[in-house]
């Protein structure tokens, strides 16, 4: 592993850098008011996401999950026995009817997403959180913001935005510490698919959508995606894409190259990486870490502790998913819309139909 | 005073909060050989016991240390941390979470020794045998390797430990505490990185672990809420738990001198304190630096 500098630790250095962290969220400024706020949130669909938005939540501002609902009997019989201070539903209409939730967080599986956001829509639910991706196909998502209302607050569960190492890398681009982006190189990679398995088979869709969605949501937000410019894509373990590798073109001109998989076994956890090169420089940025290399003048590299000392205020799985949850409440507070909004992020869905219209013919 | 020493298995397991990609190039050298190695290497050093997760590549590591001369399988205390909650992460990704749960039920209650206690699970409808059943599944394997006398604690994983206390679910912590403590005739104790949080709910229950495993480090990482109210939280569960502080080194972001620095300051709260490495030289370094700056009171 390329080490750029020898960190010392002092007193100063540190409070240095938490106030650079909480420079990359100026959004966030009064936090501690909102989380006075009497709020009722409700979780639709008690999987991974479900529970970890939810912990994340109450621990947030213990108690602030009035209600879940799952259509597993299982998970909700078993729940409510567990669980006290939560109630439990089968059913969302009966859930909406007994909590009356201000937010609801839709964290079940991506088809569901447009009948259920559409559902609670039309329930006058104004703020809802949608897992990624929002849905199957910008169509859906299109449709979705035009059942929304200008009181409707629609936000995405990208969290990768709000990561301080992609935040930071974002800054610089925007500060042109880079000169003109000459090229990028990105992958986010897992191991979560590893054997064979047909549970894809009625999204029809595979990587791209589920994992990928999130590097081109970066690379959009960064750097605004002109063009799909190539596209293909390969079955390894279902009968949809496994791997993706696409090349972009960007407003200056340069190439972004992007692969996703989800069965790379040399991966514990997801990782989400990009080399961005400029006249000036070299980004090397991932979760982990931002390196900053600028011959002749700085090579830095800052890694997750620098930047996350005693922040956020819960440690639950990467610190992105409190900032995000932390974020969504804020823009309740604030009655501004999120930065992942499906509106802001909506560009993300048509790049990735484009991708998947491009690859259309597999590579086997 | 601090009682023990560990070895953490972070490096040997693949696991960095640095980097990936550090977790990747130790994860290279850790071979069943090298681990020992490094081991060794501690123990020669000052060092009293291993702290690991219930990863399979412990499994293997320890049998190859049952077959070792020079190195006794008594020579350390354990202090096991429960599940690896990675591997079930990963399931949960696959198939769902009603069919991963499915799926543990099925594995508990093969068992003979665990199918009377899932059957009263059953008739009772009582989530928390079963919760305290996997726990015992999970362990079990270990527990036919290692002499029980040298386990000195169970630590229940920081996923499960943060959405026990999310959710407020005291009684779950307790029965699983009893469980661990008088079916097991096991230590029992948690791992957090929400240690405000955690103690601030353990307070309001008026219940404490015999053990507390959490981060502690001079740039406040994985410290929450924040570096000085986890030190607070530290200090006064301290009166009440065995502390046990990991991730002295925020994961390699600073100095062993630096950490020791710091570490000194906190020691008087602490009861073991726990570092890893995957290269026999850096155990001995640091393990003779560390024992010998935070041994004497």
């Amino acid at each position: 592993m390329q080490k750029y500098t020898n960190y010392t630790y002092s007193n100063k250095q540190a409070t240095t850098e938490r106030n650079e962290m909480w420079a990359l969220y100026p959004e966030l400024k009064g936090i501690n008011e909102v989380l006075d706020d009497d709020l009722r949130i409700a979780t639709i669909g008690l999987g991974k996401m479900g529970l970890l938005h939810s912990a994340i939540l109450n621990m947030l501002k213990p108690g602030i999950v009035k209600a879940i609902v799952d259509k597993s009997y299982l998970v909700t019989f078993g729940g409510s026995r567990l669980i006290k201070n939560v109630k439990f539903y089968r059913d969302i209409s009966k859930m909406i009817h007994g909590v009356e939730p201000d937010i609801v967080y839709i964290t079940t599986p991506t088809r569901s997403h447009y009948p259920i956001a559409s559902q609670l829509i039309e329930k006058q639910i104004s703020n809802l959180f949608l897992e990624k991706p929002p849905t199957d196909n910008s169509k859906k998502a299109s449709s979705l913001l035009r059942k929304c209302g200008s009181n409707h607050k629609l936000m995405v569960g990208l969290q990768k935005r709000y990561s301080a190492t992609f935040r930071r890398a974002k800054k610089l681009v925007e500060e042109k510490t880079l000169g003109k982006i000459s090229s990028v190189e990105a992958y986010i990679k897992s191991n979560d698919v590893a054997t064979p398995t047909n549970r894809f088979d009625r999204l029809g869709k595979g990587v791209l959508l589920d994992l990928g969605v999130h590097l081109v949501d970066l690379i959009q937000w960064i750097f605004n995606v002109e063009k799909v410019e190539k596209a293909a894509m390969r079955k390894i373990h279902t009968n949809v894409d496994d791997h993706f590798q696409a090349s972009l073109k960007l407003p200056s001109g340069a190439e972004a190259l992007i692969e996703v998989s989800w069965s790379d076994t040399s991966r514990r956890l997801p990782e989400t990486y990009m080399k961005i090169r400029g006249e000036k420089g070299i980004i090397e940025v991932s979760e982990d870490y931002l390196k900053l290399d600028l011959p002749g003048s700085t090579k830095t590299a800052r890694y997750k502790p620098h930047y996350y000392q005693g922040i956020p205020q819960v440690n639950l799985a990467d610190p992105e998913y409190t900032l995000e949850n932390m974020h969504f409440l804020h823009t309740i507070h604030y009655a501004k819309q999120p930065i992942t909004s499906l509106q802001n992020t909506f560009k993300t869905m048509k790049i990735i139909d484009e991708l998947y219209e491009k690859a259309r013919k597999p590579i086997d | 005073m601090i009682e023990d020493f560990l070895l953490g298995d972070n490096p040997f397991i693949g696991v960095s909060h640095l980097a990936q990609e550090k977790a990747r190039e130790e994860a290279k050298v850790s071979t069943v050989k090298n681990k020992i190695k490094v081991l060794k290497a501690a123990l020669n050093s000052g060092a009293t016991g291993y702290t690991f997760s219930t990863h399979d590549s412990n499994l293997e590591l320890l049998a190859a240390i049952k077959k070792e001369e020079n190195l006794h399988i008594e020579d350390m205390n354990y202090y096991i941390l429960v599940p690896y909650a990675q591997s079930y992460i990963r399931q949960a990704n696959k198939a769902g979470a009603p069919a991963l749960i499915q799926k543990i039920i099925a594995e508990i209650a093969k068992h003979p020794s665990r199918l009377i206690h899932a059957l009263k699970g059953v008739m009772m409808i009582d989530p928390k045998i079963f919760a305290s059943l996997f726990i015992e599944m999970n362990l079990s394997p270990y527990m036919k390797i290692l002499p029980p006398k040298k386990v000195k604690a169970v630590l229940l994983h920081e996923v499960l430990t943060e959405l026990i206390v999310s959710f407020d679910l005291i009684d779950l912590l307790k029965h699983i505490d009893h469980h661990v403590h008088n079916r097991l005739n096991l230590g029992f104790g948690i791992e957090t990185r929400n240690i405000g949080q955690v103690y601030n709910w353990l307070r309001k229950n008026n219940y404490f672990p015999e053990y507390i495993m959490t981060p502690l480090n001079p740039l406040g990482y994985q410290m929450a809420p924040g570096k000085t109210q986890a030190e607070k939280a530290v200090k006064e569960a301290g009166g009440r738990s065995k502390i046990i502080a990991i991730n002295i080194l925020a994961s390699g972001a600073v100095s062993f001198e630096d950490a020791l620095k710091y570490m000194k300051n906190v020691k008087n709260s602490l009861y073991a304190v726990a570092v890893g490495t995957s290269k026999p030289w850096r155990a001995k370094e640091n393990f003779a630096k560390i024992t010998s700056a935070l041994r004497q009171c």
